[in-house]
């Protein structure tokens, strides 16, 4: 589906009063997931790209599952709008020519693959509290297929 | 039982929530609430709206796991995602809380709080964040 308008004005607009701000995920058996989320682009008012934060339990049920639904909040009007419909994630290491949702991968990758170059420095944190294990950075991809009027 | 703490109950009574669900086989779906109540220490109370609790409501029965975040700017300032088990009562969703995560990004994304001694939790919030809730 197109993005509904007025979604879409904003969102290029980079309106700084909407935030993207959780992209949820399941497990093929029904353990949801939910991650706050930036947001990169939109590409052909269709697909709306997210960077992959080290979201390693979103990777691991897209890896499963790829049903996803992706919600924004207005702090200036308090809108909500609730998109449902799938998703999956450029990772570093595809092959260049590899295609998801019709968008190659070196393509996205060198678009919004190096999103971050001032990102965190994650191997610093004390390994107290630092997660065993990163998940390779990549660009994840969500193709709405729904506004779901009822969920707000 | 997770212990949720005066700050996250904070967050989520004043800015509600974005709410996950899924279907036994794994189709979410999410609902947004401006506010809560917090019973006590793990059990959160979120009033949907009917078409709310119409489109979750077999969701819930079928698979009582429920995901949620705390609301607006909450997303960011307030980085916790908490599961539970929920339940319908009426139009009002009840999460008993079991899990509690930081979503910091970086490092400390996915790390689990609610394993840690509650006087851990606390050091960790009060280290990292100066206000205790939304602004007024």
């Amino acid at each position: 589906m197109k993005l509904p308008e007025k979604l879409l004005q904003r969102l290029k607009a980079r309106s700084p009063e909407l935030f993207i701000t959780y992209f949820a995920t399941s497990s093929k058996d029904g353990k949801t997931n939910l991650l706050p989320i930036p947001f990169s682009d939109v590409v052909n008012d269709e697909l709306i790209l997210l960077p992959d934060l080290f979201a390693q339990k979103t990777k691991v049920n897209l890896n499963e599952n790829h049903h996803a639904s992706l919600s924004f909040t207005s702090e200036k009007d308090g809108t909500n709008i609730v998109l449902e419909g799938t998703a999956d994630i450029v990772q570093w290491g595809h092959p260049a020519k590899f295609k998801i949702f019709g968008l190659t991968a070196e393509d996205v990758l060198n678009h919004y693959g190096d999103w971050d170059s001032t990102v965190e420095p994650v191997l610093e944190a004390d390994e107290s509290i630092r997660p065993t294990v990163f998940a390779e950075r990549g660009v994840i991809i969500f193709k709405p297929e729904r506004l779901v009027e009822a969920s707000i | 039982m997770a212990h949720v703490t005066p700050r996250m109950k904070n967050w989520l009574t004043g800015l509600g929530a974005h709410i996950a669900v899924a279907s036994k086989s794994g189709i979410p779906a999410v609902v947004v609430v401006d506010s809560a109540t917090a019973d006590d220490d793990n059990t959160i109370r979120f009033k949907l709206s009917e078409k709310q609790v119409a489109l979750i409501r077999s969701q819930v029965t079928e698979n009582p796991r429920v995901a949620f975040g705390p609301g607006g700017i909450g997303s960011i300032r307030a980085a916790y995602q908490f599961k539970g088990a929920g339940r319908l009562e009426d139009n009002i969703l009840v999460v008993a809380v079991d899990e509690i995560y930081s979503t910091k990004p970086g490092p400390e994304a996915g790390l689990r709080l609610d394993v840690l001694p509650y006087e851990q939790v606390i050091q960790f919030e009060t280290s990292r964040w100066l206000d205790n809730g939304p602004p007024k």
